[in-house]
C-alpha cells in the first residue's frame, strides 16, 4: 500500500472518531446539560418558552437532535456563547493563532531541549550528567504546570525586576502600550512570523520576551517525557547486534551512533510524540490562565465560570481536531522513519 | 550462598527487593510515597480538623517562622497544616479515581477482548475515540457538564482514564486467550466467565497495574490543576490546588502560600512516580512472555 | 607447556583468561585459551554452546561486553598484542585487517539502513584514508572527492555482491535487509566481511541461525570464496561437518579452554581428548535443538563454580585423582598434534 493510500485510510477514520467525539459533546452538553438554559436569558418570558422548544426541536427524540447538531457543526454553527456575545467558531478561531504559537513554542523546547539531553543522558550511563538529567526529567514530569508557570513569574519577572535586572514579562502576548507605537500587521496569526516577515523588530523582541516563559512552562512535562523516552530507547539500541557489526566495521564512535544508532532509537521516541502533543493541548488551558495568555485555553476556562458549555464544548471539538491531525503526522513520521512497518 | 536453596518466590522476592535497595532513588520514592499515605491517613488526627475555619486575622500572611513552619494563609490558618489536611483530599482522589478506572478497564478490557467479535470491535473504536481527545480537555468538559462538586471531578477524571486501562488489558487478554491451558479450561465445561475472572485477569493485570503506579503521579497532577481552575471540592475546603488558587492573588508578597502547597503536589505525583519506575523496572522483563 | 612454535603466526593467543561480573557471579568464561593462526591457513574452532568459542572471538576484535574483564593473557596479531593497543589502533585493524562474521544475520543488520547504505559504508571508510590497499588497486593513490568516493564505493558493493553470489546486486543495494531473506542476509554480512580484504576472516557460527538448505548453500560460498581468498579464517562452529570441509587445523574447546588442537584429518582419524572422542561418537550434527549429548555424561559445567582441576573431570570416562587437582597443560602429542589432557602426561616429543 503507498503512502497516499495510508492517509486516505487514516482521514476516514479521522472522521469516524471526530464524529464520535461530536456524540460526546453532544451528550455531555445536550444530554447531561440542559440545553434550554442556551436560550433563555432573564428577560425571556415564560409563555415563548413552548415556542422556543419545538422551534429548536428540544423536545425531539434524541437521534434527531444528534443529526441536527452535528449538520449545524459541519456548516460552521458551533453555536452562541453567551459570555462572548458571538458565534462559537468566531471565537475560538481567533484566539486560534495564540495557542498555536505558544504549542509550537513549546514542542521546540522539548525537541531541543528533550533529545540532545536523552542522547547524552543514554552516553554517560549512570555517570553524573545521567542521574541529574534523569532526575530533572522525573522532575519535569512530576511538576504541576500552572505551579510551574506561577513561579517563573515569581522568579524572572518579580524578582528579576526587584533587583533591576532585565526580567521577562508575565502577562499577555505583547506590551499592551508598546503595541501602539509599532503595530502589528497581523499576517498569520503567530505574532513571531509576522512581525518577522514586516520587519518589525521591536514588537518580534517583544512578542519573543513575550513568549518565553509560558511556552516553558507548558512544554516542561513534555521535555521530561522525551528525555526520558530518548534515554531509555537510545539504551535499548546501544545493546542491540547490529551496533556490535557497526562497531566491528571499524566505524568511529560517532558514527555508530548518529548514523546507526540514532534513527532506530527516534522510532518509540515518535510513537510517544503523539501522547506529548496530548499532554499539550491540555496544559494550554491552565498555562494561558496563568500568563494571561490570550488562547483557546484561557477562553475555555473562561467559559466555565459563566456556564457557556457551547464554547467549552466547542473547544472540546478543535482540541480533539488538532490531536488527531498531530497523531497522523505523526504516524506519518514513523512510516517515515522504520522501513519494516508496511501500511 | 547457593542459589538452589532459596524456593522460587522467596528468590523472586529476594531479587526484587536487591533491585529496590540498588536504585536507591526508587527507594527515596518508595520512602516517600509511604510518608505520604501516612500523612493522609493520620492528618486529620495529627492536625485539628478544625483549622479550615480556625481563622485569625492578626496572623495573616506572615512567612515561615519557628511559630508556623510554612506560614501562615490570608485567613491566618497555618499553611503547614492546611497542607498536610488538604493531601488527604488528594491522595484519596487521585487513589479513587485509579481504582475505578482499573476496576472499569479491567472488567471491559477482559470481556471485550476474551470474547472478542463485534462487541470487542465497537469497544475499541470507542476507546478510539476517547483517546482522541486530550485528558484534561475531556476532564474539563466532563466535570463542566456535570457540574461543581468534589465528586463530579473525580467520575470525570475516571472517564480519561478508563480507555487506557481497557487497551492495555484488553492486549494482553488476546495473547493469553491462545494459551493452551485455556483450551484445557474450556473443555472441562468451565464457564466464560469464570475462565475470565479466576485465571485470565490475574494472568494478565501485571502490566496494567505496572501503568496504574505510573498514572497515580499523573492523576494527582490532572485533579490538582483541575481544581486550580474552580472544580472539585468547594473553595473552603482544603485541596492543595485550591491552595495555590488562593496563593496566587499574593503571590509577589507571600510567595510562600503558593510555593509550598505546589511543592507538595510535586513531591507526591514525583513519589508516585519513582515507585512506578521501580516496579516497572522490577516486572518489566517478566512481562515479554 | 604452551605451543612451541617457531613459524610466526599471524594470530596467537596465549593463555587468554577472561570473566563475567554478572549479579549471579563471577562467570571464567576464558581459562587460559592459547592457540595459533598461521596466515593463509583456515582454523576450526569447534565446541558446544557455551564453551567460550563466540568469547575468543569477541575478544580478539574487542568487542567484549561492559562487563567483561580480560584478566590474563595476550593476543598478538601482527606483532602487536590487541589487548593493549589504543582505541583508535583497534579500530583500524578492524576497519582493514580483522573482519567478523556474525550468527544472525537478523539482527547483525541495522533494520533502519538499506544494504547498500551499510556495504558501502565499509568502502567509504577505507577510501578515505591515504593508504587504502583498495584504493590503490582500484583507483591509483590519488584523493578522490566525496562524490567520487561514492560513485566508486558503490561499484565496489556491487562487485562484491556478485562476489558472493547474490544475484541483482543492484536491486539488493537499494533495499532494507528485513526484504531480504536469511541466506541472502547472511550473503551481505559476508560480504561486509569481504569488502575489507582482512588478513582474517573470523566467522562467528554463520550458518547456525539459517535452514539446513540455505546452510549447504552458505557453505558452498564459503568453499567457492576459500580458493579465492588468501587470507586467514577463523570458523567458529559446533558443527564437525563444516569443519571437516572447510578446515586445515581444528581446535576442540571447552569451558573456556582449548582441549585439542591438530590437523584436520589428523583429529578425524586419532581423537586424542576424552571429549573430542565423545563429540565424534555423537551424531556429527551437533544440534541446538539436543539438550545434551547422548553419549558423554552429565552437563556443562556452571562458569561461576567450575570444577576444579581439568574442567571436564566430571563428565571423563577416564578420570583419576590428578584430573580433579590440576589443570593439564597442552601438550605436544608429535605431527602438530596438541592435546590438554593428564593421560597423555607421559606424551613426549
Amino acid at each position: 500500500m503507498k503512502l497516499w493510500e495510508y492517509i486516505v485510510r487514516r482521514m476516514f477514520l479521522l472522521i469516524f472518531v471526530l464524529v464520535g467525539v461530536t456524540i460526546i459533546t453532544f451528550f455531555l452538553s445536550q444530554v447531561l446539560l440542559d440545553p434550554l438554559a442556551l436560550y433563555l436569558t432573564e428577560k425571556t418570558p415564560i409563555s415563548a418558552i413552548p415556542s422556543i422548544i419545538v422551534h429548536y426541536h428540544l423536545n425531539d427524540p434524541w437521534p434527531i437532535r444528534y443529526g441536527i447538531y452535528l449538520w449545524n457543526l459541519l456548516q460552521g454553527d458551533w453555536g452562541y456563547s453567551k459570555s462572548l456575545t458571538e458565534p462559537v467558531l468566531a471565537g475560538l478561531s481567533q484566539r486560534f493563532p495564540a495557542t498555536m504559537e505558544l504549542a509550537i513554542a513549546a514542542i521546540l523546547w522539548t525537541l531541543v531541549v528533550g533529545i540532545p539531553t536523552g542522547i547524552i543522558s543514554a552516553l554517560r550511563n549512570n555517570k553524573l550528567p545521567d542521574h541529574v538529567s534523569r532526575l530533572v526529567a522525573l522532575t519535569g514530569v512530576s511538576t504541576p504546570v500552572f505551579w510551574l508557570g506561577l513561579l517563573l513569574q515569581l522568579v524572572f519577572f518579580y524578582y528579576l525586576g526587584q533587583l533591576g535586572l532585565p526580567h521577562l514579562p508575565s502577562n499577555g502576548r505583547v506590551d499592551s502600550t508598546l503595541v501602539l507605537s509599532y503595530p502589528i500587521t497581523t499576517v498569520t496569526g503567530l505574532l513571531l512570523v509576522d512581525t518577522l516577515i514586516t520587519g518589525n523588530w521591536v514588537m518580534f523582541g517583544d512578542a519573543l520576551a513575550h513568549l518565553v516563559l509560558p511556552s516553558f512552562a507548558l512544554g516542561f512535562i513534555s521535555m521530561g517525557v522525551i528525555t526520558r523516552i530518548m534515554r531509555s530507547s537510545m539504551l535499548e539500541v546501544l545493546r542491540q547486534d547490529y551496533i556490535i557489526l557497526a562497531r566491528s566495521k571499524g566505524l568511529s564512535e560517532r558514527v555508530v551512533i548518529y548514523r546507526h544508532a540514532l534513527k532506530n532509537a527516534m522510532i518509540p521516541t515518535v510513537t510517544v510524540a503523539g501522547l506529548a502533543i496530548a499532554g499539550l493541548l491540555g496544559g494550554a488551558p491552565l498555562t494561558e490562565t496563568v500568563f494571561g495568555w490570550p488562547g483557546m485555553g484561557r477562553l475555555a476556562v473562561s467559559a466555565i465560570g459563566r456556564n457557556d458549555a457551547p464554547l467549552i464544548m466547542g473547544f472540546t471539538l478543535i482540541a480533539a481536531l488538532i490531536l488527531v491531525v498531530a497523531n497522523l503526522i505523526v504516524d506519518i513520521l514513523y512510516a517515515y522513519l522504520d522501513p519494516r512497518i508496511k501500511y | 550462598m547457593r542459589r538452589s536453596n532459596w524456593s522460587p518466590a522467596l528468590a523472586e522476592l529476594k531479587f526484587a527487593g536487591n533491585l529496590l535497595i540498588q536504585n536507591r532513588v526508587v527507594l527515596g520514592g518508595t520512602i516517600i510515597a509511604i510518608g505520604v499515605m501516612l500523612t493522609a491517613l493520620l492528618g486529620p488526627i495529627i492536625v485539628s480538623p478544625t483549622v479550615a475555619t480556625d481563622i485569625s486575622l492578626p496572623a495573616r500572611l506572615q512567612p515561615p517562622s519557628a511559630a508556623h513552619w510554612l506560614g501562615t494563609d490570608d485567613y491566618g490558618r497555618d499553611l503547614l497544616q492546611m497542607i498536610i489536611l488538604s493531601t488527604r483530599l488528594d491522595v484519596i482522589a487521585m487513589l479513587e479515581i485509579v481504582g475505578a478506572g482499573l476496576a472499569i478497564g479491567v472488567t471491559l478490557g477482559a470481556f471485550s477482548g476474551f470474547i472478542g467479535g463485534t462487541l470487542d470491535e465497537a469497544l475499541m473504536r470507542i476507546t478510539d475515540i476517547f483517546f482522541s481527545i486530550p485528558g484534561l480537555v475531556l476532564a474539563l468538559a466532563v466535570a463542566a457538564a456535570l457540574g461543581r462538586g468534589l465528586d463530579n471531578l473525580i467520575l470525570a477524571i475516571i472517564v480519561v482514564q478508563w480507555p487506557g486501562y481497557t487497551r492495555i488489558l484488553r492486549g494482553q487478554v488476546l495473547a493469553e486467550k491462545e494459551r493452551l491451558y485455556v483450551d484445557a479450561l474450556r473443555a472441562l465445561g468451565i464457564g466464560r466467565i469464570r475462565i475470565i475472572v479466576r485465571h485470565i485477569i490475574p494472568n494478565t493485570i501485571y502490566p496494567v497495574l505496572v501503568q496504574c503506579t505510573l498514572d497515580l503521579g499523573g492523576v494527582i497532577l490532572t485533579f490538582a490543576g483541575l481544581s486550580f481552575l474552580g472544580f472539585g471540592a468547594s473553595a473552603l475546603t482544603p485541596e492543595l490546588g485550591r491552595l495555590i488558587t488562593a496563593g496566587q492573588n499574593y503571590i509577589f508578597e507571600a510567595p510562600w502560600l503558593t510555593a509550598f502547597p505546589g511543592l507538595t503536589i510535586l513531591i507526591i505525583s514525583l513519589a508516585f512516580n519513582l515507585v512506578g519506575d521501580g516496579i516497572r523496572d522490577v516486572l518489566d522483563p517478566r512481562l515479554r512472555r | 607447556m604452551t605451543l612451541n612454535s617457531e613459524d610466526e603466526g599471524l594470530l596467537q593467543l596465549n593463555n587468554v583468561k577472561l570473566d563475567f561480573h554478572t549479579y549471579a557471579g563471577e562467570v571464567k568464561a576464558l581459562d587460559g585459551v592459547t592457540f595459533t593462526l598461521r596466515k593463509g591457513e583456515a582454523v576450526g574452532l569447534v565446541g558446544e554452546s557455551g564453551c567460550g568459542k563466540s568469547v575468543t572471538a569477541l575478544t580478539i576484535v574487542g568487542l567484549l561486553p561492559e562487563n567483561a574483564t580480560v584478566t590474563e593473557g595476550e593476543i598478538i596479531f601482527e606483532g602487536k598484542n590487541l589487548l593493549k593497543v589504543t582505541h583508535d589502533e583497534m579500530r583500524h585493524i578492524r576497519a582493514r585487517k580483522i573482519a567478523m562474521v556474525f550468527q544472525d544475520p537478523t539482527t547483525f543488520l541495522n533494520p533502519v539502513l538499506t544494504i547498500g547504505e551499510q556495504l558501502e559504508e565499509v568502502f567509504l571508510l577505507n577510501l578515505g584514508s591515504n593508504d587504502a590497499k583498495l584504493e590503490a588497486e582500484n583507483t591509483g593513490s590519488s584523493k578522490l572527492s566525496k562524490s567520487q568516493q561514492k560513485k566508486v564505493a558503490r561499484e565496489l558493493s556491487i562487485q562484491v555482491l556478485k562476489q558472493v553470489r547474490l544475484p541483482d546486486s543492484e536491486r539488493v543495494l537499494k533495499q532494507y535487509p528485513h526484504e531480504l531473506s536469511g541466506g541472502m542476509r547472511q550473503r551481505c554480512m559476508i560480504a561486509m566481511a569481504l569488502a575489507r580484504n582482512p588478513d582474517l576472516f573470523i566467522a562467528d557460527e554463520i550458518t547456525t541461525a539459517l535452514d539446513v538448505t540455505i546452510q549447504a548453500q552458505i557453505l558452498e560460498l564459503l568453499r567457492d570464496l576459500k580458493r579465492e581468498f588468501h587470507g586467514s579464517t577463523l570458523l567458529i562452529t559446533h558443527d564437525l561437518g563444516v569443519v571437516a570441509e572447510l578446515c586445515d587445523r581444528v581446535a576442540v574447546m571447552y569451558a573456556g579452554n582449548i582441549v585439542e588442537l591438530a590437523d584436520v584429518k589428523e583429529l578425524f582419524a586419532k581423537p586424542l581428548h576424552p571429549y573430542t572422542q565423545g563429540l565424534m561418537r555423537a551424531i556429527p550434527m551437533l544440534d541446538k535443538r539436543m539438550d545434551r549429548l547422548e553419549t558423554i555424561s552429565g552437563s556443562v559445567p556452571d562458569l561461576i563454580y567450575p570444577p576444579t582441576g581439568c574442567r571436564f573431570h566430571p563428565r571423563c570416562p577416564f578420570v583419576f585423582e590428578k584430573c580433579k587437582l590440576m589443570k593439564p597443560e597442552l601438550l605436544n602429542a608429535g605431527k602438530g598434534h596438541t592435546v590438554a589432557c593428564h593421560l597423555y602426561g607421559e606424551g613426549k616429543k
